[in-house]
């Protein structure tokens, strides 16, 4: 599948919670703001006394003011001969059959009208993400707009004469605003974006456009809401390319595009009077926190509008300005409605329970370890005690008193190793931190990772090699972020030999990319991951290692490489063992950095090189 | 002739060791097998007198192991202590002893202690 189907799959995950299937009144304005009346039965009354089914504390609302009748989905408002009158959308109403969206205004109150939620078909045949490179779409970005260069919009009451467009835009987008978060509240997700759709569809002079909404999980964009002109023929599907849709969400900026060419514009020899031009503007909705979506919008220029307008342009960056704009309101009201912030908690809270479940996990096996560990020294304490009670003083008795001692103590230590290195995992992990870089020797700290595994290695009866490449430059990273990842990685080339005949661990340096990239390979003849696993081992808690394994460690190093603008390639054949291939970007050291750390190398008496090629090995001791 | 033998399937050699050490304090000696699979031919081979079992594992092949190895222990009649619960697909087997992690090693060796006591008792 393509990258555009892998996109709408997820259309089918994005499952909205039950929708509300009753209309309801929403009271935006007045005492009761914020009441909302689900409609329910053939009449419902409104009126200022508690006789009626709505009740609005409003002094300015007759005794009994309006009845609502039951029609069809929706409901006829009917005026009961109030004496200040109903207004609906602003114009005095007797008798008005309710749409979605309307408002009501009673006295001093405005309510808002919610309709039964309309079915939403599926758009992802109508609208489809092109991959990168592919033929259909050859629109290249004309201009780009950040939110902050279109914050004015809202702001400033510049030039009002030079674009009244613009002004009465302004105006629209505060009332946009404002209706926005009052009705994001009630409004299912799907209809507030119909809402946003249309309303931009009132100010800018589209042909076609589309929201789409990112999905928490996996950050695939997913089609929403789509909607084309009056009048438009819209039998085809509206594409858009993946690289402007990367580039609008990644550097959260919007785009005008133009699928014509500067040097074709007037040249009527040029195809493009043919076809005609097409003209797209791409918005990233910029919530508080993060891009919850895209609004597109697309027109087309006809050969004949050409050249009677004589223009081939339609969107300018005003156009643009303001859809940037009117995309971060829409975000915000996306991100208030209550569909959303359920949508967001469920995650977030999947993601915790899921996390306790796991860690709780680990540290039920790493108690269990202290558990063993302690009831040996325990035992031993007891034999003790009663030798010496006895006064008895065998050599014997105390020698494997003495022996079962030191191994439950061993291995309350290990278990101490454990959980000191699964807290540190933990913080590494949890933490927004930034790597420090220093000027640092990485065959230095892959060296002592190594000689700090020995001692498990020689436990394990796995022989630990490190043959450190030569000309490995100082160079700026946080050396104790990068002793982290090698150690979670050696860790796991040792854990990986545990069951196997052969076991070896080979650390190796070496430099690639003429010199700009720096590799720690660990290479392990243990069991190797099979080539479907392959891809969830840096899945945070997903542990190959079984009860060893906190599946915090690759995820972890995976993290630290990639804060140093690295990354962690695996090569592996079951049966044959892994490869891991660390890969750190050399950063020059600054000169004033680099005096100050020659000056120490300097100190040092020995550096004719010739003792560069240092190799540590331990072959198993029988123990 | 029955013998004395435990066969303690573990993933843990850590685990393994606590218990064997524990064990042979008793007298009682034990066979290790860190994997399902593994102890299918043990528990074959040696019959032991029971068997602790850790099932603390989540692959889909150690599964069919557990399966063959609660199979085995039924047809030669071999009773089974097992450590943690199995979790996932269900085995349907029934346990002589179950003890949740973590649990208490001197619970644990008074549970097979009580086994083999009354496996003894059974044979005489």
């Amino acid at each position: 599948m393509d990258e555009s189907g892998g996109a709408f799959s997820s259309y089918a995950h994005y499952s909205r919670p039950p929708t509300v299937t009753v209309p309801s009144l929403f009271v935006i304005q007045g005492r009761d703001q914020g009441s909302r009346f689900d409609l329910e039965g053939p009449v419902v009354s409104i009126g200022r006394v508690g006789d009626n089914a709505i009740q609005l504390h409003d002094t300015e609302v007759s005794r009994m003011h309006a009845v609502l009748e039951q029609e069809g989905d929706t409901y006829r408002f009917r005026d009961r001969n109030s004496s200040n009158g109903s207004f609906i959308n602003g114009r005095r109403v007797q008798d008005h059959v309710l749409a979605s969206g309307d408002q009501i205004q009673l006295g001093r109150t405005l309510v808002l009208y919610t309709g039964t939620p309309q079915e939403q078909p599926d758009l992802s045949d109508e609208i489809s993400i092109i991959p990168s490179g592919a033929k259909e779409d050859e629109s290249r970005i004309l201009h780009a707009v950040t939110q902050s260069d279109s914050s004015d919009i809202l702001v400033a009451p510049t030039d009002d004469q030079a674009s009244p467009w613009l002004a009465r835009a302004r105006s629209n987008l505060q009332i946009m605003y404002r209706t926005a978060l009052a009705v994001s509240h009630t409004l299912d997700i799907d209809e507030l974006l119909a809402r946003i759709m249309e309303m931009i569809f009132e100010w800018v002079d589209a042909d076609r456009g589309c929201i789409m909404l990112k999905d928490e999980r996996n950050g695939h964009l997913a089609p929403r809401v789509r909607r084309h002109r009056r009048g438009v023929q819209t039998e085809d599907k509206i594409t858009i390319s993946k690289t402007i849709l990367d580039y609008v969400v990644e550097r959260n900026e919007g785009v005008l595009t133009s699928n014509a060419r500067d040097d074709q514009r007037w040249d009527p020899a040029q195809s493009i009077v043919k076809l005609g031009v097409r003209e797209a503007i791409c918005v990233p909705m910029q919530g508080r926190y993060d891009v919850v979506g895209v609004i597109y919008i697309d027109t087309s220029l006809t050969p004949q509008r050409m050249l009677q307008e004589r223009t081939t342009t339609k969107f300018t960056q005003e156009h643009l300005k303001l859809m940037v704009a009117i995309a971060h309101q829409a975000a915000l009201a996306v991100e208030d409605t209550g569909y959303y912030k359920a949508m967001v908690q469920a995650e977030r809270l999947a993601a915790v329970g899921q996390t306790i479940a796991s860690l709780s996990h680990h540290i039920k096996n790493i108690l269990q370890g202290v558990r063993g560990g302690s009831y040996l020294i325990e035992l031993a304490m007891q034999d003790q005690a009663k030798a010496l009670e006895s006064g008895e003083q065998d050599p014997e008795t105390l020698f494997r008193a003495m022996d079962t001692m030191q191994k439950g103590w061993k291995i309350v230590e290990r278990n101490q190793q454990r959980i000191s290195g699964l807290v540190m995992d933990m913080l590494t992990f949890s933490k927004e931190r930034e790597p420090e870089p220093v000027p640092a020797d990485l065959n230095e700290v892959v060296s002592d990772v190594v000689e700090l595994m020995q001692t498990r290695a020689g436990e394990l009866g796995t022989k630990l090699q490190f043959k450190p490449g030569k000309d490995i430059p100082t160079s700026m990273f946080d050396p104790e972020a990068i002793h982290r990842a090698v150690l979670n990685v050696v860790t796991n080339a040792i854990d990986a030999c545990e069951d196997c005949q052969r076991r070896e661990v080979h650390v190796r340096t070496h430099l690639e990319d003429a010199g700009k990239l720096a590799i720690v390979e660990v290479q392990d003849t243990g069991v190797g991951i099979e080539t479907k696993d392959i891809e969830n081992i840096f899945t945070v808690f997903v542990s190959g290692k079984g009860s060893r394994g906190t599946g915090l460690g690759l995820p972890v190093s995976q993290k630290i490489m990639q804060e140093h603008g690295g990354n962690i390639r695996v090569e592996s054949a079951p049966g044959k063992g892994s490869k891991f291939l660390m890969e750190l970007p050399v950063q020059k050291v600054p000169a004033a950095d680099q005096r100050a750390h020659s000056e120490v190398v300097d100190e040092e008496p020995d550096d004719d090189g010739s003792d560069s090629h240092i190799q540590r090995q331990t072959l198993a001791p029988g123990m | 002739m029955y013998s004395n033998r435990v066969l303690i399937v573990d993933q843990s050699a850590e685990s393994r060791e606590v218990l064997c050490a524990l064990l042979a304090r008793s007298g009682t000696s034990s066979i290790e097998a860190s994997r399902a699979a593994e102890a299918v031919t043990l528990a074959e081979q040696l019959r032991p007198q029971l068997i602790v079992l850790d099932a603390d594992s989540d692959s889909s092949v150690e599964r069919q192991a557990l399966r063959e190895l609660t199979a085995t222990a039924r047809r030669t009649n071999t009773p089974i202590v097992l450590l943690g619960k199995i979790t996932g697909a269900e085995i349907a087997f029934d346990p002589s002893e179950l003890l949740a992690k973590p649990y208490h090693y001197g619970q644990l060796i008074r549970r097979i202690e009580s086994v083999l006591e009354q496996r003894r008792a059974a044979a005489a």
